[in-house]
């Protein structure tokens, strides 16, 4: 049965040079979100091969909103849209990196480790047209 | 020969609450990276992504530039600061509709990663922020990180 959330979402980041000078910026938002049918969180496994993070959202108009954490020591994770790895690259994540993004499209976003299974914490929310 | 260095530090707090209260997963991660002894640049600031989608060059320069340069990752941080219309962010070149769109905000959303800029293939190596509708106003924070 589809379920209505409110999500909230809040960052700051901040880039420093050896020499003192930094630059930072910070958001926050929040999203209403009507009539949801899939919402994934937790920790799962990312092998070599794609390894679907979050389904292709069914509809028109939706989308999805990912957060994905590395939480491997050593090795580094990608993270791309649809399934084909090296393709469609959002982000590449070091050992306790993270990536967020919104994406107001039906493909799915897929993972994959660089050389070993790499354990990673993630969500995956549905939204919809109007958020 | 000078050499540059740089941290970046990221820090979030995202949170699910269903319509009972009830709240569903929260989550606080943050991270401070290595010292980047190579770094390239630090780039701030705010552009007018237009109908006609508007590159950020990385540390200002010329594409050429960039493209020697090849900056391979930056943290990557994107705000939409206006309040009509979505914009996309993709790596130049993979603008207006393409599968390679990284983001798709709304007015006051933000999308933060550690993009990959030349992944795709085609030596891509600026961000790209458009709007098919109207230009919109963007703000970001980039910061060169060490290549993986």
């Amino acid at each position: 049965m589809p379920s209505n959330y409110t999500f909230n979402a809040s960052m700051s980041c901040s880039a420093t040079s050896a020499t003192g000078y930094s630059q930072s910026q910070n958001g926050a938002f929040t999203l209403n979100l009507t009539q949801i049918n899939s919402v994934q969180s937790g920790r799962m496994e990312i092998g070599t091969s794609n390894t679907e993070v979050c389904a292709a959202p069914a509809g028109t108009g939706i989308g999805k909103v990912v957060y994905v954490r590395n939480l491997d020591d050593t090795n580094f994770l990608e993270v791309h849209s649809l399934t084909t790895v090296d393709t469609n690259v959002i982000g590449i994540l070091e050992p306790g990196e993270w990536l967020f993004t919104i994406l107001r499209d039906t493909q799915a976003v897929g993972a994959s480790a660089d050389t070993a299974v790499i354990d990673v914490e993630y969500f995956a929310i549905e939204i919809d047209i109007n958020a | 020969m000078a050499t540059q260095s740089t941290t970046f530090t990221a820090s979030g707090s995202f949170s699910l609450t269903d319509a009972n209260g009830v709240t569903v997963f929260s989550y606080s991660p943050s991270f401070t990276s290595d010292s980047n002894t190579a770094s390239l640049s630090i780039t701030t600031g705010e552009v007018l992504a237009g109908t006609t989608a508007q590159d950020i060059l990385i540390g200002g320069e010329d594409a050429a530039a960039v493209g020697v340069a090849n900056h391979d990752r930056i943290y990557t941080f994107i705000k939409h600061v206006d309040s009509d219309h979505s914009i996309e962010v993709s790596p130049a070149g993979q603008e207006d509709g393409s599968s390679l769109e990284c983001a798709d905000l709304k007015p006051g959303e933000f999308f933060f990663a550690p993009m990959e800029l030349n992944s795709d293939g085609n030596s891509t190596t600026s961000l790209t922020v458009g709007n098919g509708t109207s230009a919109q106003k963007v703000q970001y924070l980039l910061c060169d990180a060490i290549d993986n």
